[in-house]
């Protein structure tokens, strides 16, 4: 029998049509890049949310440091001590950030005007030209603003010892230590 | 599954976070209300005035004369109203102190503001309530918390002080509460049960 089969006959002639092993399944190839498409979809969508959400978490987590840090037991004796704890909360880097103490009202009739961003590192409180401010950039350089991107404010009632340099009475105040983060 | 997963990731933990400032908020501003001072003279500012006194000392003081905050009770109320504004467009409270040993409240005060109301596709904010509340028990101080879900109670213990008939002075021991919650509505019958009788009407912000 091997004797009957031509010698040289190509290879080719056996498989007239064959277009190779992907190629001649093409319609099954359809569902299947549909497939990959919709899973490098929802593959970056989850990233992207995951990195998002992450972040936020991040900034979330860096204001509540930062006031931690600032506001301690509630209780501040004064300037230095707010210099002091300033000094703690500029060694964390990894976000930007802008604190300072508002005076709180507690008499009848006294409202809280609110918290308004472009004017509250002048609105921040001071006594005898010593401001309670602290931040970890150059706030002549940079400033937090409604468009600066990832913007974190938070506030926290902290009470402040006073003494009237006049009277020379004693006495406590409540405060509002307002955070402010960035990036 | 992905899709799931991105949906619902941080969802719990964003919850805990927000919880975690309601409660440092709470911390603080109970902290900062038993710290705080007060003018002796009724109606100066805490820089014109002469005389001064520790809030919680001027209540106890007032608390000493017949068991009840009666004369300190609107000084006090300012100040948690005070130090609470920054957070009360977004947040309704109660502070109250607890007495253990006579199971009475001395002082309750709520703030609260029924639900918004949708006029002409406009949501207008209703306006807030100022009560003082006077429940026969604890229990039913409790049915509000049950009623109002999710909330970030901070609490302390004092000691206040009484004097006996025989002038024997004795240092009952107290809670001092401060909770506070998202807006819910309270029911006027749960108002009823808890004896609370209204105080101030702030009136909504837009």
């Amino acid at each position: 029998m091997d004797e009957l089969k031509p010698k040289n006959l190509p290879e080719m002639n056996s498989s007239k049509g064959f277009l190779g092993p992907i190629g001649d399944d093409l319609p099954s190839l359809i569902p299947l890049i549909f497939a990959l498409m919709m899973f490098f979809y929802v593959f970056t969508f989850t990233w992207n949310i995951f990195d998002q959400r992450s972040r936020a978490f991040d900034d979330a987590i860096a204001v509540l440091r930062v006031g931690n840090t600032l506001k301690g037991g509630n209780y501040l004796r004064g300037i230095g001590m707010f210099n002091q704890k300033c000094e703690e909360a500029q060694s964390m880097r990894n976000v930007k950030f802008m604190t300072g103490l508002l005076p709180l009202s507690t008499g009848p009739g006294h409202i809280f005007k609110g918290l308004d961003i472009e004017t509250l590192e002048e609105d921040f409180f001071n006594i005898e030209g010593e401001k309670f401010i602290c931040s970890n950039v150059d706030l002549e350089e940079e400033k937090p603003g409604i468009e600066s991107s990832n913007l974190f404010i938070r506030s926290f009632p902290i009470a402040l010892e006073f003494t009237n340099t006049d009277t020379g009475l004693f006495y406590i105040r409540p405060m509002l230590l307002v955070v402010v983060t960035w990036r | 599954m992905l899709f799931f997963y991105a949906s619902n990731y941080g969802l719990t933990l964003q919850e805990r976070v927000s919880n975690q400032y309601r409660k440092e908020y709470a911390t603080g501003a109970l902290e900062t209300i038993l710290y705080t001072s007060t003018p002796r003279v009724a109606g100066q500012s805490l820089e014109e005035t002469s005389e001064v006194d520790y809030l919680l000392a001027a209540v106890k003081e007032d608390f000493a004369e017949n068991g009840k905050i009666e004369e300190t009770a609107e000084v006090l109320k300012q100040n948690i109203k005070g130090i609470m504004q920054p957070v009360a467009p977004g947040f309704d409270y109660m502070f109250y102190f607890y007495l253990f040993d006579a199971r009475k409240f001395a002082f309750v005060m709520l703030y609260t503001r029924d639900a918004p109301t949708i006029k002409d596709g406009i949501i207008e904010h209703s306006d807030a309530k100022i009560y003082f509340c006077n429940p026969d028990t604890l229990n039913d101080l409790e049915k509000l918390v049950e009623r109002i879900g999710s909330s970030a109670p901070s609490n302390s213990r004092i000691q206040f002080i009484e004097i006996s008939e025989k002038d024997i002075p004795g240092y009952p021991p107290a809670e001092v509460n401060l909770t506070m919650w998202i807006p819910s509505p309270i029911d006027s019958e749960l108002l009823k049960e808890l004896n609370c009788e209204l105080n101030e009407t702030i009136p909504a912000t837009g």
